[in-house]
């Protein structure tokens, strides 16, 4: 799939990010990251094409960081995030949003790629049971630059 | 009429009384008001004019289309401050919460005792409330539109003697959409682009949209002019220009923008203050899980308020957010996120803001940014913010809360009341707390002494004569409360003088 400011590495990281946070299965709902990747990294496209060009180019070395970094410091593995398997993933962002200062930061930039883009689609609405109050709007024509 | 970067085919030559650059709080009043009183007006917006037809719910989408930097402005600092900004037709007023408050008298008398802004008073500024509360209908909500939330902290704060109060808000017939800070979808919130900027174009202000200013133009202390370039918003492609000649120009764009704005050029900063006292009102939020069923939102995303907490520089505010943008205040990965993000429709959540002792400062920004911020909580507001966690946590669990997330690192769930008496105990340190804020004021403090103050008392610069900063930026100390009426006030009141004394310029 093209996108207009991720690179196909910057979509695997950030994907990878996703399905650690949110994988699929469990008890509370099934849908995980993984199964509507496609959908929300576009929306998560989307939203880092309208930043400054600086803030894009930092939320994507912060991904790559992490991507490599992390592992190493809280797994001490060298296999880099987009290798592992979900479940390690999840352990991997769990030790990471328990350590000190700057891992909460760095779950915050997790949080801020994947989050809003993921609970935005309407499967996800419907599995969590979330609905607008108004949920259909006649008077809508669309986004605009 | 507004004009867009794709109705503009040439370079533009205007000449006009006042220009206005910016369009929120402060520069679309002013527009409308010396627009109104026969004077030629001209308004440069740098963002892109919505409306309600633009408007999906989707706080990412939303973000991207009306947040400057798709809502990730940040005052660096330890901890990282975010700031969000609007950047369209009304500015940040089109994606706040509606939420209206008169500047509280006791502030207004420290800014003459500490600040040296003799001559004002809260009695003076009672008519200028009095026609900005008429204009964008000021207004108390019916219980069901302020929502579940507001009755779940009535019922807590009941419980400890607390009295919680619904908030006005500047909305018409509005019926409780609960998106305020992703655009209005049923148009009910009298913004700016609403209440104002329609008004100035019909009395026959010229409006140019996704036009950002460049430049001033400043000859003999006097102001001449203004330069600008229409950018495209997405692309960021800089097409046209716009000159302005003008014998008065307003600086309206924010107290984070202004400054910096005035800074690169080296402007009206003989007192040395231009860009310093940037007060922010550091926010916090607390999230309680409920048994019972809480859809938190179903009505105004801020419903009520607790001021008993007010001497102690801290004010208790309602805030609900969808999942996308919820989610990010909570912890947990994984089953522990699923969790939470499954009760959803369980969750209440209310809001924490700190009347800040801290001061940041902004500089001109490089790279693209508008500005840079610098801001670091000290510890007097972190522990301000500690305290008022803590009371917000209280009355969730007196109204039978199963948990509370505090939104402090040090201590992010409590199960319990112990759990509370635990983490009131805890010695707080300012990176400790993710910390947001919304109301960037400051930055150009004004006051009589053209020594330590950047504008008069009227917000015209000290230094250049015909030069006006009706936004945030003038006030020289946190409010304790929203601002946009205390910035809408004040601009009413500079148009007054304005148009009263435009013979001089």
């Amino acid at each position: 799939m093209g996108y207009r400011v991720l690179t196909k590495s910057d979509a695997a990281i950030i994907a990878a990010m996703g399905s650690g946070v949110i994988p699929r299965g469990g008890r509370h709902f099934t849908l995980g990251a993984a199964d509507l990747e496609d959908q929300w990294l576009a929306r998560t496209d989307y939203l880092l094409a309208r930043m400054t060009p600086l803030t894009r180019v930092g939320l994507k070395m912060a991904a790559r960081a992490l991507n490599i970094l992390w592992p190493l410091v809280h797994l001490r593995k060298l296999t880099p995030l987009t290798a592992m398997e979900e479940e390690e993933r999840t352990e991997l962002f769990h030790l990471i949003e328990n350590s000190r200062f700057p891992g909460p930061l760095t779950m915050l930039v997790v949080k801020v790629l994947v989050f809003p883009a993921f609970y935005g689609l309407d499967e996800v609405k419907e599995a969590i049971g979330y609905r607008e109050r108004y949920p259909h709007q006649d008077r809508f024509e669309g986004l605009k630059d | 009429m507004i004009r867009e970067i794709k109705d503009i085919r040439s370079h533009i030559h205007e000449e006009a009384d006042v220009c206005v650059i910016g369009t929120g709080a402060g520069g679309a009043v002013v527009a409308r008001e010396l627009a109104e009183s026969g004077l030629n007006v001209v308004v440069l917006e740098e963002g892109s004019h919505f409306t309600a037809k633009n408007f999906n719910q989707d706080p990412g989408d939303m973000m991207a289309m009306m947040y400057r930097d798709s809502g990730t402005t940040v005052a660096l600092g330890l901890p990282p401050a975010s700031i969000t900004l609007g950047r369209c037709v009304g500015g940040t007023t089109t994606i706040n919460s509606a939420t209206c408050f008169r500047t509280p008298p006791e502030v207004i008398r420290n800014w003459v005792t500490q600040y040296g802004c003799e001559g004002l008073t809260p009695e003076e500024l009672d008519p200028f409330f009095e026609r900005v509360e008429r204009q964008i209908h000021v207004t108390e909500l019916t219980e069901d539109i302020l929502g579940n939330v507001y009755q779940i902290v009535k019922r807590g704060a009941r419980e400890l003697g607390l009295e919680v109060k619904p908030l006005s808000h500047n909305v018409k017939d509005c019926r409780g959409a609960g998106v305020c800070q992703w655009g209005c979808i049923t148009g009910a919130k009298q913004s700016t682009d609403i209440a104002y900027i329609p008004a100035a174009s019909q009395a026959g202000a010229r409006i140019y949209a996704n036009c950002r200013a460049t430049r001033l133009e400043v000859e003999s202390g006097r102001v001449r002019g203004v330069q600008g370039i229409f950018i495209h918003p997405h692309t960021g492609q800089k097409r046209h220009r716009l000159h302005v000649k003008a014998r008065v120009v307003c600086l309206a764009m924010g107290a984070l923008i202004t400054p910096a704005f005035l800074g690169r050029q080296r402007l009206a900063n003989t007192s040395g203050m231009l860009g310093r006292g940037l007060t922010i009102h550091p926010c916090g939020r607390v999230v309680a899980e409920m048994d019972e069923e809480v859809n938190g939102h179903h009505g105004v995303s801020q419903g009520g308020m607790i001021d008993a907490f007010k001497d102690e520089g801290i004010m208790l505010e309602g805030i609900f957010l969808p999942p996308g943008v919820m989610a990010m205040a909570l912890p947990g990965v994984g089953e522990d996120h699923k969790y939470i993000a499954s009760r959803y429709n369980h969750l209440a959540a209310f809001g924490v803001m700190v009347s800040d002792t801290t001061r940041g400062r902004v500089r001109p920004g490089h790279f693209g940014y508008a500005f840079t911020a610098f801001y670091s909580l000290n510890q007097t507001d972190a522990e301000r913010l500690h305290k008022g966690i803590g009371y917000v946590a209280d009355i969730f669990f007196a109204a039978g809360a199963k948990r509370v997330f505090t939104g402090c690192y040090a201590k992010p769930v409590l199960d319990s009341r112990q759990d509370l008496a635990a983490f009131r105990e805890i010695r707080v340190r300012p990176w400790h707390f993710e910390v947001m804020a919304f109301h960037p004021l400051g930055t150009c403090r004004m006051g009589n002494d053209p020594r330590d103050s950047v504008v008069n008392l009227n917000l015209e610069s000290h230094d250049i004569k015909g030069l006006f900063i009706p936004d945030g930026s003038p006030f020289p100390s946190s409010l304790g409360v929203n601002p946009q009426l205390t910035i809408m006030a004040f601009a009413t009141r500079c148009a007054d003088h304005i148009a009263g004394k435009i013979a001089r310029y």
